[in-house]
């Protein structure tokens, strides 16, 4: 009895991996994709997308739930990338300079974005998602309007023909995969970025440290209980708000990663779906609203992007369309992010009455006890 | 908090950090932008008025691919920091001249002449002004509707 309970518990607690494992091995015969292929796209997109994923991790600690609210990091970081690109700053250099200028704004983004959180305490995620779409419109207005007629952007090769706004797609050329070919291994068929690994296992480092510390402490402290950490002394808000200004800055750091990586910068929208796929990822590893770890990073961008990378050759194999396959990947990430959290809010009120009816049992027995006494 | 009051001592020491984390971010930036300055070198193998073009010539910019040139070829190479070394191979006579060139910071294209690098007359390296960009063009009036479709935001984001 307590084994297929604890069986129960193993699959409702990993539900969203083991769907997500099971599809995607059943899609990998269909795609027709060789196994050597999909795993070197899998190293590619490790290396592409798991420092924005791990950025997610801070608020989760501090109680804050997924952070939506990353976008405005990723804004930061392309800022700096558009001014590294009008300067012409190539390699490593132009990554550098990029997300040396893109720190300070995303500094100041995730300070509004933190104390617009606390004051909507315990609803964090939506606020967060609303706040990307007001600073996205903030975003547009510079890049569109602004640069080029208030801020010197003097190349030609990136500002509009009407002499001012930012065009629509950006060549990173000079930067182009500088950091993934800074220390490229050639293992057999497979081509491992080590420099790009090595700055991921750097900030997993610095996750595990930080953890440890005193502020990691109290991050954890507001994120298990604000009213006791709070009475314990520790500054909830203040914490909560270095929690995402850490986390601001990491998606800033991840998006310029992301965007060597991919080689150009859809200046408008490329941020758009930055936190989306990252929330996706994570909730895919098999994190919740309220717990995350690295390997929960790990495996869901592996995971997830096994997937994206089947599915659209899946889709075409299967029905004859690729759109198919595009369309199962918005419909998996905007699924499992609806699934993680409906079987959160379940498993939350499934405990709540399970420690309810235990009070009870507990009541009752105490209560038998007392009438079998004399 | 707030009630806390922080010794001049304290104050102080936070001060110096603070400027010095100023320093070192500024610092950085510095660095980055003068070490990953990237410049467009055209190598130029044109008649200057000192010298004639070389017929026949290996080019090689950083140690980087070498470049066959004739007398009145033109060829380019991306070069990133404050200098660039150059390597010429005459196949007339054999003649190597190896050469550590200063790459100005504020230039993003440059004109390399090899005439005049091969005779020792300077500079050989100018700063290269398209004849295109140095015409006045007629101002126009601007609409939305002037925006090609590569140019307006998309409706779609794309994939990741």
């Amino acid at each position: 009895m307590s084994g297929k309970r604890s069986l129960g518990r193993f699959f409702t607690e990993y539900a969203v991996v083991i769907i997500f494992l099971v599809i995607t091995l059943a899609s990998i015969k269909p795609s027709g994709l060789s196994l050597v292929y999909i795993v070197q796209e899998m190293l590619i997109r490790l290396g592409r997308n798991s420092f924005l994923v791990l950025a997610l991790l801070l608020p989760i600690y501090a109680g804050m739930g997924l952070n939506f609210g990353m976008t405005l990091g990723a804004m930061a970081g392309q800022i700096g990338l558009i001014f590294a690109i009008n300067w012409n700053i190539s390699g490593v250099q132009g990554l550098a300079f990029a997300a040396l200028l893109g720190m300070p704004i995303s500094l100041a983004m995730g300070w509004v974005c933190g104390a617009v959180l606390n004051r909507a305490k315990g609803r964090e995620m939506v606020t967060g998602y609303i706040l990307a779409y007001f600073i996205n419109g903030i975003y547009q207005f510079i890049v569109l309007y602004l640069m080029g007629s208030v801020i010197p952007i003097t190349s030609p090769a990136i500002l509009l023909s009407r002499g001012y706004g930012i065009r629509n797609t950006l060549n990173l050329e000079g930067v182009r995969q500088s950091l993934d070919k800074l220390l490229l291994l050639r293992l057999g068929p497979f081509a491992l970025p080590m420099a790009t690994y090595m700055v991921i296992a750097l900030l997993c480092l610095f996750i595990i440290w930080f953890r440890k510390s005193k502020l990691g402490q109290d991050m954890r402290a507001v994120g298990h209980d604000m009213a006791v950490a709070g009475m314990s002394g520790i500054a909830v808000d203040q914490t909560r708000i270095v929690a995402i200004i850490i986390s601001t800055v990491l998606a800033c750091f991840g998006q310029i990663i992301f965007l060597q990586n991919m080689g150009n910068l859809a200046t408008y929208n490329a941020h758009d779906q930055t936190s989306f796929f990252a929330v996706a990822a994570i909730l895919v590893g098999g994190a919740s609203v309220k717990k995350a770890t690295i390997p929960n990073v790990i495996i869901g961008v592996v995971l997830l992007h096994s997937l994206f990378v089947v599915s659209p050759l899946a889709g075409q194999k299967l029905f004859g369309s690729a759109m198919i396959g595009e369309y199962f990947r918005s419909f998996i990430g905007y699924g499992v992010i609806a699934l993680s959290l409906v079987l959160y809010a379940w498993r939350s009120r499934r405990e709540t009455e399970r420690a309810r009816e235990s009070l009870r049992g507990g009541a009752s027995g105490a209560v038998a006890v007392g009438e079998g006494a004399p | 908090m707030r009630g806390v009051s922080i010794s001049p001592k304290v104050r102080r020491h936070r001060l110096l950090i603070r400027v010095a984390l100023l320093a070192v971010y500024v610092g950085l930036a510095t660095l980055a932008f003068v070490t990953g300055k990237g410049h467009t070198v055209l190598i130029d193998n044109k008649d200057t008025e000192q010298a004639e073009g070389i017929d026949g010539v290996l080019v090689a910019v950083n140690g980087g691919e070498q470049l066959e040139l004739y007398r009145g070829d033109r060829d380019k190479a991306t070069v990133q920091g404050r200098s660039m070394r150059v390597r010429l191979e005459v196949f007339a006579d054999g003649t190597i001249v190896e050469k550590r060139l200063r790459l100005p910071l504020g230039q993003d294209m440059l004109l390399l002449s090899l005439p005049s690098l091969l005779a020792g007359s300077e500079p050989a390296l100018v700063p290269f002004v398209p004849a295109a960009a140095s015409a006045p063009v007629e101002e126009e009036a601007f609409s939305s509707e002037d925006l090609s479709e590569e140019e307006l935001p998309p409706l779609e984001p794309p994939a990741p």
